[in-house]
This record gives C-alpha cells, sequence and structure tokens, in this order.
C-alpha cells in the first residue's frame, strides 16, 4: 500500500514493521531529553514514510516548517500532533499506534485515568481501525 | 523487520547513489531519512544479522521472529550512530559497520562458545563466583549475580557510553579467551590499545573507590572484578 503523501516509488523490500525502531529512537529521544520523545519519534517517522525533506513535507500538508520542526523536536505532545501524521503511520500499516501511545503513557508516567485522552485520540486519528482500542489501550 | 534472505546480489545500479543520499541525511541528523533507509534496504541488514546468528550457533533464533526483529533493529540502530563517518567511496553502511553489528548481536544473543542455557525445569546450583572472568559471560546471560548487575549498573552511571561500552566489551573478549582484549576492543572502538587499557584499569580504581566510600555498593567490595 502506498502511504499518503508518498512521493517515493515502490521499491523491491517488503512492509516490514517498523513500531520497533520508532521505540528505539524515541528512547534515545528521551535520553537526549526531549520533551515527548515518542511524539518526536512518530512525527520523524511520518515524514520518513513520504521521504520528503521537511520543506517539502510542510508544504504538502500546509504546516510551516516550524510547526514540522517543532513536532520533531519533541516539542508537540503525542495527542496534540497533527491529523497527517496519524493518517501517514496509519496508511503504511507499518506502525502499531498503541504501543507508541502505551511508551508515550508510560514515559510520562500519566495516571490511569487519562487513558481515556490517548485513546480517543488513536481513535480520532484512525478511521476504520477496527479493534476495541479501550481494551488494547488499557492494561 | 523483513525476513528476506538474499545478499547484496541484487543491488540495484542506483542503490549507491541512493544510500549516499540517505546517510548523508542522516549523517546531518535527519532521522526521517533513516526510516527511508530502513524501509528501502531492510533485507540487506536482515540478511547480515541473520548469517551472524547462525555463525554464533544461535539458530534457534531465527525461528523467534520478535529476537530477531529486535537484532535487525539494533543493527540499524549502530548504523545509525556511526552515518557520519560512513563514506561514499567505501563498502555499504551494513558491510563498513559489519564488525560493529556482529559486537551488538554477540552482545544481545550470545557467542558460539558460550553454553546455551536450556530450561530443562531442573534447578541448577546458585551460581558462584570462581573468581575469574571466565564466568562473565554465562552470569551476564544468566543475569543470576546481583554482583555483576549492580557492578554493570553503576559503570553506567558513572562512565560514559564510550568507557562504559569499552570496558564491558573489554571484559568480555578476556571472557572469550581473547589474548589481546585491548586490541580488539579499540579495534571495535576506534580507541587506541593503550587508551583501552588506560579507560579499563582506571574504571577498576575509580570503582573500587566508589565501592568503599559508598554503602550502598557495599556488595562490591569482594566482587573478583575490584579484587586486586
Amino acid at each position: 500500500m502506498r502511504a499518503v503523501g508518498s512521493v517515493e516509488d515502490d521499491r523491491r523490500e517488503p512492509e516490514s514493521d517498523l513500531t520497533l525502531l520508532c521505540l528505539r529512537l524515541a528512547e534515545g529521544f528521551r535520553l537526549d531529553e526531549y520533551q515527548h520523545p515518542v511524539a518526536a519519534a512518530v512525527a520523524v517517522a511520518a515524514r520518513g514514510i513520504t521521504g520528503l525533506g521537511q520543506t517539502k513535507f510542510a508544504e504538502r500538508f500546509g504546516r510551516s516548517e516550524v510547526e514540522v520542526e517543532a513536532a520533531e523536536t519533541g516539542a508537540v505532545a503525542f495527542i496534540d500532533l497533527s491529523a497527517e501524521v496519524g493518517d501517514l503511520l496509519e496508511a503504511s500499516q507499518r506502525f502499531d499506534l498503541f504501543q507508541l501511545a502505551d511508551l508515550d503513557r508510560a514515559f510520562r508516567r500519566l495516571p490511569v485515568e487519562s487513558d481515556a485522552a490517548v485513546v480517543d485520540w488513536v481513535q480520532g486519528q484512525f478511521a476504520g481501525l477496527n479493534v476495541d482500542a479501550r481494551a488494547q489501550a488499557i492494561r | 523487520m523483513a525476513k528476506i534472505t538474499h545478499a547484496e546480489g541484487n543491488l540495484r545500479s542506483d542503490d549507491r547513489s541512493r544510500v549516499a543520499e540517505l546517510m548523508a541525511r542522516i549523517g546531518d541528523g535527519d532521522d526521517a531519512a533513516f526510516f527511508v533507509l530502513v524501509s528501502e534496504f531492510d533485507s540487506r541488514v536482515a540478511y547480515i544479522v541473520r548469517q551472524f546468528v547462525i555463525d554464533m550457533g544461535r539458530r534457534d533464533i531465527l525461528a523467534d521472529e520478535d529476537e530477531l526483529s529486535g537484532l535487525v533493529t539494533d543493527a540499524w540502530l549502530v548504523i545509525r550512530e556511526r552515518a557520519g563517518g560512513w563514506s561514499a567511496d567505501g563498502a555499504m553502511p551494513w558491510r563498513w559497520a559489519h564488525l560493529a553489528i556482529r559486537h551488538r548481536v554477540s552482545e544481545a544473543v550470545g557467542h558460539r562458545t558460550t553454553p546455551l542455557m536450556e530450561d530443562d525445569g531442573v534447578e541448577e546450583a546458585a551460581w558462584s563466583p570462581t573468581g575469574d572472568c571466565e564466568d562473565l559471560v554465562l552470569t551476564r546471560l544468566r543475569c543470576g549475580d546481583p554482583r555483576l548487575a549492580l557492578m554493570l549498573t553503576t559503570l553506567k552511571a558513572n562512565f560514559s557510553e564510550r568507557d562504559y561500552l569499552v570496558i564491558v566489551e573489554y571484559l568480555q573478549q578476556q571472557s572469550f579467551g581473547d589474548p589481546s582484549p585491548s586490541h580488539t576492543v579499540g579495534r571495535l572502538y576506534r580507541v587506541k590499545p593503550d587508551n583501552v587499557r588506560q579507560i579499563y584499569h582506571r574504571a577498576r580504581k575509580r570503582m573500587r573507590k566508589l565501592a568503599a566510600d559508598d554503602p550502598e555498593l557495599e556488595s562490591l567490595r569482594g566482587f573478583w572484578w575490584l579484587a586486586a
């Protein structure tokens, strides 16, 4: 499947899961003291799906470069990431957003009642996701 | 991660320029390019990792998709960490970094000279230090000695990441029977053998002092690695 906004040709690799890579990157960002390391990794991954540089990515989705840079450097919270980020990851089918949301929550040490906000965001981002999001996300 | 097993024989003519472009971007800190590189060339790294795992006598891992995927991810992170030092005139990144990748895989899965742990339901006798660092690898795999865990945690907290890796690798190479661990570790981390020895000995000295001064590290005082 071609990702939303993708400008790359279809190369010969099978569609491998990139969730773990995203998680590891987030762990690294956390060590680098990013404010929202998981969100940063997710934002970077989304742009990676398109293959675009920051400027073209911003143009394509009607954002400013400053906004894109802010998301990728962890200045934007997971639940505040722009819609295209979720769309890109969902369309690529190579990321488990619930795992990423779990890690974000773990990093932020949210109280249990805050799970609902994350789940709502995930559900809102991924139309057609045919799973019980709440059951997946709350452990 | 991909489970493709082919080698590099099917490299396309434009692969090299594509890799060079992406590696340059990664070296400049563009992690989005890292995702692109992984997406387009994952099978190359997966192939190398599989070869290392087989070479280390751990074919059992090939059947564990999650573990193998983790190893491939680790390998990619090795390439990312070193992207700035890669030259487009040389080998492809996964070949260029193969020693470091092998090292990372070895850390994760053990080595072919290391006995495998088989859970046969029989409780084994408690591990006891023999005063010989040959026990290190086995112990690390078992995670059975809290003093070793404490030592590694303390090392990690008190030394730079590079020094920590150098020290642990030095110990590991020693335990493998390497007659000249300082040279091996030096090659792996691009540190002169003299400096490796210096890092190692300074670490022991500092750890001894930490163990002597900090009540929480009291259990390390008789630990074989810190013994004179």
